[in-house]
Protein backbone atom coordinates (compact mmCIF):
# COMPACT_ATOMS: atom_id res chain seq x y z
CA UNK A 1 0.00 0.00 0.00
CA UNK A 2 1.49 3.52 -0.93
CA UNK A 3 0.28 6.52 0.93
CA UNK A 4 -0.40 9.75 -0.25
CA UNK A 5 3.31 10.93 0.31
CA UNK A 6 4.67 7.75 -1.78
CA UNK A 7 5.55 5.92 1.46
CA UNK A 8 4.75 2.06 1.40
CA UNK A 9 3.07 0.81 4.60
CA UNK A 10 1.47 -2.91 5.02
CA UNK A 11 -2.54 -2.55 4.41
CA UNK A 12 -3.76 -0.73 7.09
CA UNK A 13 -0.42 0.57 8.50
CA UNK A 14 0.15 -2.02 11.44
CA UNK A 15 2.14 -5.27 10.55
CA UNK A 16 0.38 -8.73 10.24
CA UNK A 17 1.57 -9.81 13.82
CA UNK A 18 0.59 -6.81 15.29
CA UNK A 19 -3.08 -7.25 14.11
CA UNK A 20 -2.74 -11.02 14.94
CA UNK A 21 -2.58 -9.92 18.35
CA UNK A 22 -5.76 -7.52 18.20
CA UNK A 23 -7.58 -10.15 16.51
CA UNK A 24 -7.09 -12.83 19.05
CA UNK A 25 -7.45 -10.25 21.72
CA UNK A 26 -10.87 -8.82 20.20
CA UNK A 27 -12.13 -12.74 19.96
CA UNK A 28 -11.28 -13.28 23.61
CA UNK A 29 -13.29 -10.10 24.29
CA UNK A 30 -16.10 -11.06 22.15
CA UNK A 31 -16.82 -14.68 23.97
CA UNK A 32 -16.15 -12.69 27.33
CA UNK A 33 -18.78 -10.11 26.96
CA UNK A 34 -17.54 -6.44 29.20
CA UNK A 35 -14.03 -8.06 30.06
CA UNK A 36 -10.87 -6.18 29.68
CA UNK A 37 -8.74 -8.23 27.66
CA UNK A 38 -4.82 -7.16 27.44
CA UNK A 39 -2.89 -6.36 24.64
CA UNK A 40 0.52 -4.66 23.20
CA UNK A 41 -0.72 -1.19 22.11
CA UNK A 42 1.24 -0.68 19.30
CA UNK A 43 2.91 2.99 18.40
CA UNK A 44 0.97 4.56 15.81
CA UNK A 45 0.86 7.97 14.03
CA UNK A 46 -0.88 9.86 16.11
CA UNK A 47 -0.11 10.22 19.88
CA UNK A 48 -1.91 7.77 22.66
CA UNK A 49 -5.22 8.99 23.98
CA UNK A 50 -6.45 10.30 20.76
CA UNK A 51 -7.80 7.41 19.68
CA UNK A 52 -5.43 5.10 19.14
CA UNK A 53 -7.32 2.06 20.96
CA UNK A 54 -9.86 2.36 18.47
CA UNK A 55 -7.98 3.07 15.71
CA UNK A 56 -5.81 -0.53 16.24
CA UNK A 57 -9.32 -2.26 16.39
CA UNK A 58 -10.59 -0.55 12.99
CA UNK A 59 -6.66 -1.46 11.66
CA UNK A 60 -7.48 -5.01 12.62
CA UNK A 61 -11.03 -5.14 11.21
CA UNK A 62 -10.84 -3.62 8.27
CA UNK A 63 -11.30 -4.71 4.39
CA UNK A 64 -10.54 -3.29 1.03
CA UNK A 65 -14.17 -3.63 0.45
CA UNK A 66 -15.45 -2.44 3.95
CA UNK A 67 -17.06 1.25 3.77
CA UNK A 68 -15.61 3.54 7.49
CA UNK A 69 -17.35 6.38 9.19
CA UNK A 70 -15.32 8.18 12.06
CA UNK A 71 -16.99 10.57 14.26
CA UNK A 72 -15.60 12.18 16.92
CA UNK A 73 -18.79 13.60 19.67
CA UNK A 74 -20.92 12.98 16.94
CA UNK A 75 -19.18 14.98 13.85
CA UNK A 76 -17.83 13.98 11.03
CA UNK A 77 -15.58 16.70 10.70
CA UNK A 78 -13.94 17.40 13.82
CA UNK A 79 -10.08 17.56 13.57
CA UNK A 80 -9.80 14.06 15.72
CA UNK A 81 -12.63 12.29 13.24
CA UNK A 82 -11.07 13.83 9.70
CA UNK A 83 -7.14 13.05 10.84
CA UNK A 84 -8.48 9.07 11.58
CA UNK A 85 -10.38 9.43 8.43
CA UNK A 86 -7.41 10.35 6.63
CA UNK A 87 -4.76 7.90 7.82
CA UNK A 88 -7.18 4.93 7.89
CA UNK A 89 -7.93 5.94 3.90
CA UNK A 90 -4.16 6.69 2.98
CA UNK A 91 -3.33 3.13 3.93
CA UNK A 92 -6.21 1.22 3.54
CA UNK A 93 -7.79 3.16 0.20
CA UNK A 94 -11.19 2.17 1.70
CA UNK A 95 -14.53 4.44 0.86
CA UNK A 96 -15.22 6.81 3.55
CA UNK A 97 -18.86 7.83 4.49
CA UNK A 98 -20.96 10.33 6.93
CA UNK A 99 -24.34 8.05 6.07
CA UNK A 100 -24.70 5.60 8.73
CA UNK A 101 -26.44 3.64 7.02
CA UNK A 102 -23.83 3.09 4.61
CA UNK A 103 -20.80 2.31 6.76
CA UNK A 104 -19.95 -1.35 7.38
CA UNK A 105 -17.55 0.01 10.51
CA UNK A 106 -17.81 3.07 12.31
CA UNK A 107 -15.06 4.35 14.70
CA UNK A 108 -16.42 7.04 17.27
CA UNK A 109 -15.36 8.58 20.40
CA UNK A 110 -17.71 9.44 23.04
CA UNK A 111 -21.60 8.80 21.10
CA UNK A 112 -23.39 6.21 19.57
CA UNK A 113 -25.38 7.53 16.24
CA UNK A 114 -29.03 7.95 15.92
CA UNK A 115 -29.83 5.50 13.63
CA UNK A 116 -30.05 2.53 15.04
CA UNK A 117 -27.40 0.36 13.88
CA UNK A 118 -27.69 -3.09 11.68
CA UNK A 119 -26.74 -6.65 12.35
CA UNK A 120 -24.11 -6.21 9.52
CA UNK A 121 -22.43 -3.14 11.30
CA UNK A 122 -19.63 -3.40 14.20
CA UNK A 123 -18.90 -0.09 16.07
CA UNK A 124 -15.84 0.94 17.32
CA UNK A 125 -15.36 3.23 20.28
CA UNK A 126 -12.36 4.88 21.63
CA UNK A 127 -12.05 4.84 25.40
CA UNK A 128 -9.83 6.56 27.35
CA UNK A 129 -10.26 5.02 31.02
CA UNK A 130 -11.40 1.34 30.61
CA UNK A 131 -11.41 0.37 34.24
CA UNK A 132 -14.21 1.31 36.01
CA UNK A 133 -12.97 0.31 39.32
CA UNK A 134 -9.47 2.72 39.04
CA UNK A 135 -11.27 4.98 41.37
CA UNK A 136 -11.44 2.10 43.77
CA UNK A 137 -8.11 1.08 43.60
CA UNK A 138 -5.25 2.14 41.62
CA UNK A 139 -3.36 -0.93 40.85
CA UNK A 140 -4.39 -3.30 38.15
CA UNK A 141 -3.43 -6.01 39.97
CA UNK A 142 -6.15 -5.58 42.66
CA UNK A 143 -8.78 -4.44 40.28
CA UNK A 144 -8.14 -7.62 38.13
CA UNK A 145 -8.84 -9.60 41.42
CA UNK A 146 -11.96 -7.35 42.20
CA UNK A 147 -13.45 -8.20 38.13
CA UNK A 148 -12.82 -12.05 39.26
CA UNK A 149 -14.81 -11.46 42.38
CA UNK A 150 -17.39 -9.63 41.12
CA UNK A 151 -16.23 -7.77 44.19
CA UNK A 152 -18.00 -4.53 42.85
CA UNK A 153 -19.27 -2.78 46.24
CA UNK A 154 -16.44 0.60 45.58
CA UNK A 155 -18.33 1.37 42.32
CA UNK A 156 -21.72 1.46 44.10
CA UNK A 157 -20.35 3.48 47.35
CA UNK A 158 -18.67 6.11 44.33
CA UNK A 159 -22.07 6.82 43.62
CA UNK A 160 -23.72 6.73 46.73
CA UNK A 161 -20.67 9.42 47.40
CA UNK A 162 -21.86 11.48 44.31
CA UNK A 163 -25.69 10.99 45.64
CA UNK A 164 -24.87 12.98 48.25
CA UNK A 165 -22.43 15.16 47.19
CA UNK A 166 -24.43 16.23 44.12
CA UNK A 167 -27.85 15.28 44.22
CA UNK A 168 -27.63 12.28 41.56
CA UNK A 169 -25.83 9.23 41.39
CA UNK A 170 -25.70 9.51 37.52
CA UNK A 171 -22.29 10.77 36.01
CA UNK A 172 -22.49 13.11 32.92
CA UNK A 173 -20.66 10.73 30.66
CA UNK A 174 -19.07 7.39 30.79
CA UNK A 175 -21.86 5.85 33.43
CA UNK A 176 -21.27 2.52 34.77
CA UNK A 177 -23.32 -0.82 33.35
CA UNK A 178 -23.56 -4.24 33.68
CA UNK A 179 -22.78 -6.70 30.85
CA UNK A 180 -24.82 -9.70 30.98
CA UNK A 181 -25.40 -9.56 34.78
CA UNK A 182 -21.62 -10.02 35.30
CA UNK A 183 -18.80 -7.50 34.33
CA UNK A 184 -19.53 -3.78 35.32
CA UNK A 185 -18.10 -2.29 32.37
CA UNK A 186 -17.04 1.44 31.35
CA UNK A 187 -18.99 2.56 28.30
CA UNK A 188 -16.49 5.44 26.87
CA UNK A 189 -17.20 8.15 27.90
CA UNK A 190 -20.51 8.91 25.94
CA UNK A 191 -23.71 10.26 27.19
CA UNK A 192 -26.40 8.43 29.08
CA UNK A 193 -28.47 9.00 26.46
CA UNK A 194 -26.16 6.52 24.79
CA UNK A 195 -26.22 3.67 27.36
CA UNK A 196 -29.55 2.53 26.49
CA UNK A 197 -28.54 1.68 23.29
CA UNK A 198 -25.76 -0.90 24.08
CA UNK A 199 -28.33 -3.16 25.56
CA UNK A 200 -29.92 -5.84 23.66
CA UNK A 201 -28.49 -4.25 20.60
CA UNK A 202 -28.03 -5.92 16.70
CA UNK A 203 -24.55 -4.86 16.14
CA UNK A 204 -21.32 -5.67 17.69
CA UNK A 205 -19.59 -2.87 19.97
CA UNK A 206 -15.95 -2.95 20.29
CA UNK A 207 -13.94 -0.62 22.77
CA UNK A 208 -10.10 -0.26 22.50
CA UNK A 209 -8.36 1.69 25.18
CA UNK A 210 -4.84 2.01 23.27
CA UNK A 211 -3.09 4.23 26.15
CA UNK A 212 -4.28 1.35 28.87
CA UNK A 213 -4.14 -1.01 26.37
CA UNK A 214 -7.10 -2.90 27.18
CA UNK A 215 -9.88 -4.33 24.66
CA UNK A 216 -13.91 -5.16 25.59
CA UNK A 217 -16.87 -6.19 23.73
CA UNK A 218 -20.23 -6.36 23.86
CA UNK A 219 -22.13 -9.04 21.69
CA UNK A 220 -25.29 -8.29 19.76
CA UNK A 221 -27.91 -9.32 21.93
CA UNK A 222 -26.51 -8.74 25.32
CA UNK A 223 -27.93 -7.70 28.72
CA UNK A 224 -26.39 -3.59 29.38
CA UNK A 225 -27.82 -2.55 32.64
CA UNK A 226 -27.00 1.14 33.75
CA UNK A 227 -26.07 1.57 37.36
CA UNK A 228 -28.67 2.82 39.27
CA UNK A 229 -29.91 2.46 43.01
CA UNK A 230 -34.03 1.15 43.56
CA UNK A 231 -34.82 4.57 44.43
CA UNK A 232 -33.04 6.35 41.93
CA UNK A 233 -34.27 4.77 38.83
CA UNK A 234 -31.47 5.50 35.55
CA UNK A 235 -32.64 8.76 34.32
CA UNK A 236 -30.85 9.92 30.42
CA UNK A 237 -30.44 13.28 29.96
CA UNK A 238 -33.70 15.19 29.70
CA UNK A 239 -33.75 16.40 25.77
CA UNK A 240 -37.40 17.40 25.88
CA UNK A 241 -38.40 20.40 24.28
CA UNK A 242 -35.50 20.79 22.79
CA UNK A 243 -35.30 21.14 19.03
CA UNK A 244 -32.18 20.90 16.30
CA UNK A 245 -31.91 24.56 14.58
CA UNK A 246 -30.61 23.54 11.22
CA UNK A 247 -33.07 20.08 10.96
CA UNK A 248 -35.85 20.56 13.26
CA UNK A 249 -35.52 17.20 14.81
CA UNK A 250 -36.57 16.71 18.67
CA UNK A 251 -35.66 13.74 21.14
CA UNK A 252 -31.99 13.33 19.79
CA UNK A 253 -28.78 14.12 21.58
CA UNK A 254 -27.79 17.98 21.12
CA UNK A 255 -25.05 20.28 20.93
CA UNK A 256 -25.78 23.49 22.89
CA UNK A 257 -24.46 26.76 21.56
CA UNK A 258 -24.64 29.87 23.57
CA UNK A 259 -24.66 32.93 21.71
CA UNK A 260 -22.36 35.76 24.07
CA UNK A 261 -23.64 39.21 22.28
CA UNK A 262 -27.17 38.22 22.30
CA UNK A 263 -27.15 35.60 25.47
CA UNK A 264 -29.42 33.03 23.03
CA UNK A 265 -29.29 29.75 23.46
CA UNK A 266 -29.39 27.10 20.38
CA UNK A 267 -29.61 23.45 20.13
CA UNK A 268 -28.40 21.41 16.95
CA UNK A 269 -28.22 17.99 16.89
CA UNK A 270 -24.37 16.22 17.93
CA UNK A 271 -24.84 13.54 15.25
CA UNK A 272 -23.76 15.76 12.18
CA UNK A 273 -24.36 12.77 9.92
CA UNK A 274 -27.59 12.39 11.04
CA UNK A 275 -28.15 16.20 10.78
CA UNK A 276 -27.18 16.41 7.43
CA UNK A 277 -29.12 13.39 6.33
CA UNK A 278 -32.61 15.04 7.47
CA UNK A 279 -31.62 18.53 6.14
CA UNK A 280 -31.20 16.29 2.40
CA UNK A 281 -34.25 14.58 2.86
CA UNK A 282 -36.12 18.28 3.58
CA UNK A 283 -34.44 19.73 0.73
CA UNK A 284 -35.65 16.86 -1.97
CA UNK A 285 -38.85 16.91 -0.81
CA UNK A 286 -38.80 21.10 -0.88
CA UNK A 287 -37.73 20.41 -4.43
CA UNK A 288 -40.18 17.33 -5.46
CA UNK A 289 -42.89 19.67 -4.16
CA UNK A 290 -41.88 22.75 -6.07
CA UNK A 291 -40.99 20.42 -9.37
CA UNK B 1 -1.27 -6.62 -3.98
CA UNK B 2 -4.35 -8.79 -3.50
CA UNK B 3 -3.35 -11.91 -5.08
CA UNK B 4 -6.47 -14.26 -6.62
CA UNK B 5 -5.63 -17.31 -6.37
CA UNK B 6 -3.22 -18.07 -3.65
CA UNK B 7 -4.05 -17.64 -0.19
CA UNK B 8 -3.29 -14.39 0.80
CA UNK B 9 -1.59 -13.62 3.84
CA UNK B 10 -3.03 -10.18 4.59
CA UNK B 11 -6.39 -10.00 2.70
CA UNK B 12 -7.71 -13.40 3.41
CA UNK B 13 -6.39 -13.81 6.84
CA UNK B 14 -8.66 -10.40 7.44
CA UNK B 15 -11.75 -12.39 5.68
CA UNK B 16 -11.44 -15.61 7.81
CA UNK B 17 -11.03 -13.40 11.35
CA UNK B 18 -14.06 -11.53 10.15
CA UNK B 19 -16.07 -14.43 9.47
CA UNK B 20 -14.37 -16.14 13.17
CA UNK B 21 -15.32 -12.59 14.59
CA UNK B 22 -19.00 -12.68 13.65
CA UNK B 23 -19.47 -16.17 14.48
CA UNK B 24 -18.75 -16.09 17.80
CA UNK B 25 -20.22 -12.76 17.99
CA UNK B 26 -23.63 -14.62 16.88
CA UNK B 27 -23.57 -18.00 18.30
CA UNK B 28 -25.62 -20.34 16.14
CA UNK B 29 -25.54 -18.21 12.89
CA UNK B 30 -22.90 -20.14 10.71
CA UNK B 31 -20.65 -17.87 8.91
CA UNK B 32 -18.72 -18.91 5.77
CA UNK B 33 -14.80 -18.75 5.14
CA UNK B 34 -15.14 -20.78 1.59
CA UNK B 35 -13.54 -18.22 -0.76
CA UNK B 36 -10.81 -18.26 1.36
CA UNK B 37 -10.48 -22.34 2.22
CA UNK B 38 -10.46 -22.91 -1.90
CA UNK B 39 -7.15 -21.41 -2.49
CA UNK B 40 -5.80 -23.82 0.17
CA UNK B 41 -4.99 -28.04 -0.14
CA UNK B 42 -8.37 -29.50 0.40
CA UNK B 43 -7.43 -31.61 3.67
CA UNK B 44 -7.97 -29.73 6.44
CA UNK B 45 -7.72 -26.68 4.79
CA UNK B 46 -10.56 -24.61 7.22
CA UNK B 47 -8.24 -25.52 10.63
CA UNK B 48 -4.98 -24.15 7.98
CA UNK B 49 -7.15 -21.07 7.41
CA UNK B 50 -8.06 -20.44 11.12
CA UNK B 51 -4.56 -21.22 12.19
CA UNK B 52 -2.99 -19.00 9.89
CA UNK B 53 -4.87 -16.45 10.80
CA UNK B 54 -4.70 -16.74 14.88
CA UNK B 55 -0.81 -18.48 15.36
CA UNK B 56 2.31 -17.08 15.45
CA UNK B 57 5.32 -17.93 17.62
CA UNK B 58 3.20 -15.42 20.81
CA UNK B 59 0.66 -18.57 20.66
CA UNK B 60 1.01 -22.41 21.89
CA UNK B 61 -1.24 -24.84 20.07
CA UNK B 62 -2.37 -28.46 20.31
CA UNK B 63 -3.85 -30.65 17.01
CA UNK B 64 -5.74 -33.68 18.57
CA UNK B 65 -4.55 -37.11 16.44
CA UNK B 66 -2.53 -36.03 13.26
CA UNK B 67 1.27 -35.23 13.68
CA UNK B 68 0.84 -34.01 9.93
CA UNK B 69 -1.20 -30.87 10.78
CA UNK B 70 0.63 -29.95 13.68
CA UNK B 71 3.66 -30.01 11.13
CA UNK B 72 1.95 -28.31 8.58
CA UNK B 73 0.89 -25.55 11.32
CA UNK B 74 4.17 -24.71 12.65
CA UNK B 75 5.89 -24.62 9.43
CA UNK B 76 3.47 -22.26 8.09
CA UNK B 77 2.92 -20.11 11.48
CA UNK B 78 5.97 -20.56 13.65
CA UNK B 79 3.21 -21.35 16.45
CA UNK B 80 4.43 -23.34 19.54
CA UNK B 81 3.29 -26.85 19.75
CA UNK B 82 2.29 -28.05 23.18
CA UNK B 83 0.12 -30.42 25.23
CA UNK B 84 -3.13 -29.80 25.09
CA UNK B 85 -3.29 -28.45 28.77
CA UNK B 86 -1.21 -25.35 27.53
CA UNK B 87 -2.69 -24.75 24.56
CA UNK B 88 -3.93 -21.94 23.56
CA UNK B 89 -5.44 -22.90 20.45
CA UNK B 90 -6.65 -26.68 19.66
CA UNK B 91 -7.35 -28.45 16.24
CA UNK B 92 -9.90 -31.43 15.98
CA UNK B 93 -9.91 -32.80 12.31
CA UNK B 94 -12.52 -34.46 11.03
CA UNK B 95 -11.71 -38.49 12.49
CA UNK B 96 -11.01 -37.18 16.10
CA UNK B 97 -14.33 -35.02 16.68
CA UNK B 98 -15.28 -37.74 18.68
CA UNK B 99 -12.56 -36.80 21.39
CA UNK B 100 -14.38 -33.92 23.07
CA UNK B 101 -13.80 -36.16 26.41
CA UNK B 102 -10.14 -35.96 26.74
CA UNK B 103 -9.78 -33.10 25.08
CA UNK B 104 -12.28 -30.17 27.54
CA UNK B 105 -11.20 -32.19 30.03
CA UNK B 106 -7.13 -31.09 29.40
CA UNK B 107 -7.70 -28.12 28.08
CA UNK B 108 -6.73 -25.18 29.37
CA UNK B 109 -10.22 -23.32 30.72
CA UNK B 110 -8.39 -19.45 31.92
CA UNK B 111 -8.53 -18.25 35.58
CA UNK B 112 -10.79 -16.03 37.27
CA UNK B 113 -8.46 -13.18 36.68
CA UNK B 114 -7.55 -13.76 33.81
CA UNK B 115 -9.98 -15.77 31.94
CA UNK B 116 -8.86 -14.82 28.38
CA UNK B 117 -5.96 -17.37 29.09
CA UNK B 118 -7.74 -20.38 27.94
CA UNK B 119 -8.13 -22.52 24.98
CA UNK B 120 -10.15 -22.26 21.85
CA UNK B 121 -10.74 -25.12 20.33
CA UNK B 122 -11.55 -25.73 16.34
CA UNK B 123 -13.64 -28.74 15.49
CA UNK B 124 -14.22 -29.85 12.12
CA UNK B 125 -17.78 -31.66 11.40
CA UNK B 126 -18.52 -33.15 8.31
CA UNK B 127 -21.57 -30.43 8.28
CA UNK B 128 -23.30 -28.46 10.81
CA UNK B 129 -27.14 -29.42 10.03
CA UNK B 130 -28.72 -32.71 10.47
CA UNK B 131 -28.85 -33.65 13.70
CA UNK B 132 -31.30 -32.98 16.47
CA UNK B 133 -33.21 -29.84 17.04
CA UNK B 134 -31.32 -27.87 20.07
CA UNK B 135 -31.62 -24.49 21.16
CA UNK B 136 -29.07 -22.22 22.05
CA UNK B 137 -29.16 -19.33 24.60
CA UNK B 138 -26.57 -16.69 25.60
CA UNK B 139 -24.85 -13.54 24.70
CA UNK B 140 -25.09 -13.01 21.17
CA UNK B 141 -28.23 -14.64 20.47
CA UNK B 142 -31.47 -13.29 20.16
CA UNK B 143 -33.91 -14.65 23.30
CA UNK B 144 -32.93 -18.33 21.72
CA UNK B 145 -32.04 -19.77 18.40
CA UNK B 146 -32.72 -23.44 16.76
CA UNK B 147 -30.01 -25.25 15.21
CA UNK B 148 -29.56 -28.73 13.84
CA UNK B 149 -25.79 -29.00 14.76
CA UNK B 150 -25.42 -32.95 14.31
CA UNK B 151 -24.62 -35.53 17.47
CA UNK B 152 -21.16 -35.18 16.98
CA UNK B 153 -21.00 -31.76 17.53
CA UNK B 154 -23.55 -31.93 20.22
CA UNK B 155 -21.96 -33.75 21.88
CA UNK B 156 -18.84 -30.91 22.34
CA UNK B 157 -21.60 -28.26 23.81
CA UNK B 158 -23.16 -31.24 26.24
CA UNK B 159 -19.51 -32.30 27.57
CA UNK B 160 -18.67 -28.48 28.21
CA UNK B 161 -21.99 -27.64 29.70
CA UNK B 162 -21.50 -30.47 31.99
CA UNK B 163 -17.68 -29.45 33.27
CA UNK B 164 -20.03 -26.18 34.50
CA UNK B 165 -16.44 -24.13 33.72
CA UNK B 166 -17.36 -21.29 37.20
CA UNK B 167 -17.95 -18.38 34.23
CA UNK B 168 -15.83 -16.05 32.84
CA UNK B 169 -13.55 -19.46 33.04
CA UNK B 170 -14.59 -21.63 30.17
CA UNK B 171 -13.49 -23.18 26.25
CA UNK B 172 -14.39 -21.54 23.29
CA UNK B 173 -15.71 -23.94 20.69
CA UNK B 174 -15.64 -23.12 16.58
CA UNK B 175 -17.12 -25.90 14.49
CA UNK B 176 -15.79 -25.98 11.09
CA UNK B 177 -17.32 -27.41 7.70
CA UNK B 178 -14.69 -28.72 4.67
CA UNK B 179 -17.05 -26.12 2.79
CA UNK B 180 -16.13 -23.72 5.23
CA UNK B 181 -18.61 -22.64 6.90
CA UNK B 182 -18.05 -21.43 10.82
CA UNK B 183 -20.38 -21.88 13.69
CA UNK B 184 -19.09 -20.66 17.43
CA UNK B 185 -20.11 -21.19 20.55
CA UNK B 186 -18.57 -19.00 23.01
CA UNK B 187 -18.11 -20.14 26.30
CA UNK B 188 -21.50 -18.95 28.12
CA UNK B 189 -23.49 -20.29 25.43
CA UNK B 190 -25.98 -23.56 26.56
CA UNK B 191 -27.59 -25.49 24.80
CA UNK B 192 -30.88 -27.99 25.32
CA UNK B 193 -33.16 -30.26 23.83
CA UNK B 194 -36.36 -29.13 21.90
CA UNK B 195 -38.50 -30.84 24.51
CA UNK B 196 -36.92 -28.24 27.27
CA UNK B 197 -37.27 -25.45 24.93
CA UNK B 198 -40.75 -26.11 24.85
CA UNK B 199 -40.84 -26.29 28.28
CA UNK B 200 -39.64 -23.32 28.91
CA UNK B 201 -41.73 -20.87 26.19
Amino acid sequence: MQTNNGQDYNFAFLDEGSKREIRRAILHAIAIAGYQVPFGSRELPIGRGWGTGGIQLTMSLIGPHDRLKVIDQGNDDSVNAVSIKRLLQATTGVETTTDTAQADIIQSRHRIPEEPLRADQVLVLQVPTPEPLRSVDAHEEVTRQLHADAEYTGIWVNLFEQLLTRGSPFRGADHPVTVDGRYVMNPSPIPRYDNPKLHEAQCLYLFGAGREKKIYAVPPHTSVVSLAFDDHPFRQEDMSGRKCRLCGAENVYFDEIFDPQTGERFYQCSDTGYCLKRRNAQQDNKEESHG
Amino acid sequence: MITEARFDPVFDCQQVFKALMNALARPGVVASIRPSIEKLPAEHAPLVASGLTLLDNWRKFAVFGCDALARQLRELTYGVPAPLEEADYIFIPLSCSAAFREVLSRAKPGTLPEPHKSATVFIMLERLTGGQPAWLRGPGVDGSLEISLPEEGQAWLRARQEMAFEFPCGIDLIFLTPQGDVLGAPRKITMGGNDEWVMSR
